[in-house]
């Protein structure tokens, strides 16, 4: 039906939603669809998928919301990216901001960090824990923020503006980014995949490279594993000491300050840890590295780009043994 | 057919031994170059022939290194091609101020006058202290020199010339001390730099990068590893993220290089397209 439909020219542009007994996803999307339901399909889930179509016809307008306390700073970023195919909702707060969720969708979210009341933290998790699917948000922040409010936002987007003489024209960028996409991203939630031989285990990975953290995580976390999260190896160290249910350790090797090697080196002197399992991931191809991450401590060697099979198998045998 | 001359022989020989018995594959270089260097390498060593040099090469271990620093292109000067910093300084830092962590990857960097220089423009511009510069290079022996940050001092005065000519507001003098016929850079200036041994030829993404930094690197690379490592850093980079490359080098060949849009062509100054996945 679909391969029909996407073959005429003058039906290939209706969205289509599929509501189906059989998982097949990919599939779906191959042939064009822009989500994808499994039966039985619950009444919240069909109207997210309602909503979803409406949204993806051609010459729907694109809804925004801005939260900003400052009404100049709202102005500014309404100028930016009026026209006629966006809307623009404003609150002040994020307290006026959450509810409404409850009857309306957003394009894209433009959060400023430095709300009073609520903050911007706060409002994400609280979102976070709402909605079935969070939409894109993009940070708007007037400060500096640490590495570890940056790591936290990141869990949520990462397209994260620090306010300045050249952000708008950033700002710009990231927002349009998301009005033009047609939401590819927003394939309904899969099902949890858990896997038997990882499932409720608790592995830390370590990583300076947040694109591959938060890709890690998301992965086995659908596989059901916890996943606990450090940036460097001062981290990871404090980490291994301060949560004993750490099973396994997935070591990025280039690291800035305390790297790969020493990181490992170190975890082998806590005899508490000596038999610790720690796979090393390492963008270094040459037969001598795999030896140096061996030497270092490590149990085994996987390359970037992570092949994801590989990583579970060898997951499992190193929690097995 | 004509017959190969014996030396490019010898040179062909010296690469396969490299490659089998080291790891280092240097088939993707640029074939004039890398005769040459090799050439250097053998007189510099005391070998008559190319063929001498590889027989070291394949019992000795202990000559890879100086092989490797030989075979690498550490020419450089702080603050080389000013105009380049300059518009780092104007047109790339304040763009890069909108992030809240800058990750900078200076691929290639030899003897480390260029990080120094970065990290410098970084402090004067206020934003050292939320940078990471991953400093890498190849050859370990040219990582050990640029770690210590030390120049001769007779350079002194073309890196001022340059620092000031870059549009730098201090002086380079408050950054260096001068001891007999050298000066050492302040230690501060490392304090975000990681400095990491990889290899472009075959290491593959570290790191996320919002600038990258490679000049005169991949004019000694054919056409094909070009386009390796121009995927490579496409990559590394963040959507919207900077290239800059070195002035002789051109990009628009490479299949790579429909992924990043000019921002400055004299400067060679490029960013990853927002479609680039």
């Amino acid at each position: 039906m679909i391969e029909r439909l996407k073959a005429d020219p003058v039906t290939r542009r209706i969205p289509v939603h599929f509501i189906s007994a059989v998982e097949d996803v990919a599939r779906a999307k191959q042939l064009g669809a822009i989500g994808f339901l499994t039966k039985p399909v619950e009444r919240d889930a069909l109207l997210d998928a309602f909503e979803r179509l409406l949204q993806s016809a051609p010459g729907a307008t694109r809804k925004v919301l801005l939260i900003d306390d400052d009404p100049d700073s709202r102005l500014a970023v309404g100028s930016l990216i009026r026209s006629d195919m966006v809307q623009i909702v404003e609150t002040g707060s994020a307290e006026d901001a959450l509810p409404l969720f409850e009857n309306d969708t957003f394009d894209v979210v433009v959060l400023d960090l430095g709300l009073p009341g609520m903050s911007g933290f706060e409002f994400l998790d609280r979102l976070g824990s709402r909605v079935r699917e969070l939409p894109p948000i993009v940070i708007h922040s007037g400060r500096e923020l640490s590495r570890e409010e940056s790591t936290r936002l990141r869990q949520y987007t990462d397209s994260i503006v620090i306010k300045g003489t050249r952000s708008l024209e950033r700002l710009l960028d990231e927002i349009s980014l998301f009005l033009h996409s047609v939401r590819k991203d927003a394939v309904p939630r899969v099902l949890r995949d858990l896997d038997g031989g990882l499932a409720g285990r608790t592995v830390l990975v370590v990583d300076d490279d947040m694109r591959n953290i938060f890709a890690l995580s998301k992965i086995l976390r659908e596989k059901g594993l916890n996943v606990v999260m450090a940036q460097d190896g001062h981290k990871a160290l404090r980490q291994i000491d301060e949560n004993a249910a750490i099973e396994i350790v997935l070591m990025d090797i280039m690291m800035p300050g305390m790297d790969g090697y020493e990181t490992m080196r170190e975890i082998r002197t806590r005899p508490a840890h000596a038999k610790l399992p720690i796979i090393a991931v390492t963008a270094k191809a040459m037969s001598g590295d795999r030896d140096k991450c061996l030497d270092a401590g490590a149990n085994d060697y996987l390359a970037k780009p992570i092949d994801i099979d590989k990583l579970l198998s060898m997951m499992r045998i190193w929690l097995h043994a | 057919m004509a017959r190969p001359e014996i030396e490019d022989v010898e040179v062909d020989l010296f690469m396969r031994a490299l490659q089998l018995r080291h790891g280092y594959d240097f088939s993707r270089y640029a074939p004039a170059s890398f005769k040459r260097r090799v050439l250097n390498l053998a007189a510099s060593a005391g070998c008559r022939t190319v063929i001498e040099l590889t027989d070291r090469l394949l019992r000795e271990d202990a000559l890879v290194p100086q092989v490797i620093a030989g075979l690498s292109v550490p020419v450089s000067e702080m603050f080389r091609n000013p105009s380049v910093f300059r518009t780092l300084r104007e047109e790339v830092l304040p763009v890069l101020a909108s992030y809240p962590v800058i990750n900078i990857w200076q691929a290639g960097c030899a003897f480390g006058q260029e990080v120094y220089s970065l990290a410098i423009l970084l402090e004067e511009a206020g934003l050292y202290d939320r940078s990471q510069i991953f400093a890498t290079d190849f050859s370990d022996a040219a990582l050990i020199r640029a770690q210590e940050g030390i120049f001769p001092a007779r350079d002194a005065r073309l890196y001022s010339e340059n620092y000031l000519a870059a549009g730098c507001q201090r002086s380079l003098a408050d950054y260096y001390h001068a001891r007999y016929d050298f000066m050492k850079f302040d230690e501060r200036l490392k304090r975000n730099v990681t400095f990491a041994n990889h290899n472009l030829v075959c290491d593959g993404v570290f790191c996320e990068a919002h600038l990258i930094l490679c000049r005169n690197v991949l004019i000694y690379f054919t056409n094909e590893l070009q386009d390796h490592v121009l995927s490579l850093f496409r990559d590394s980079l963040v959507r919207n993220g900077f290239l800059c490359l070195g002035n002789r080098e051109n990009i628009g060949f490479a299949s790579a290089a429909r992924d990043f849009t000019p921002v400055n062509a004299r400067e060679r100054i490029f960013r990853k397209s927002a479609e680039a996945a």
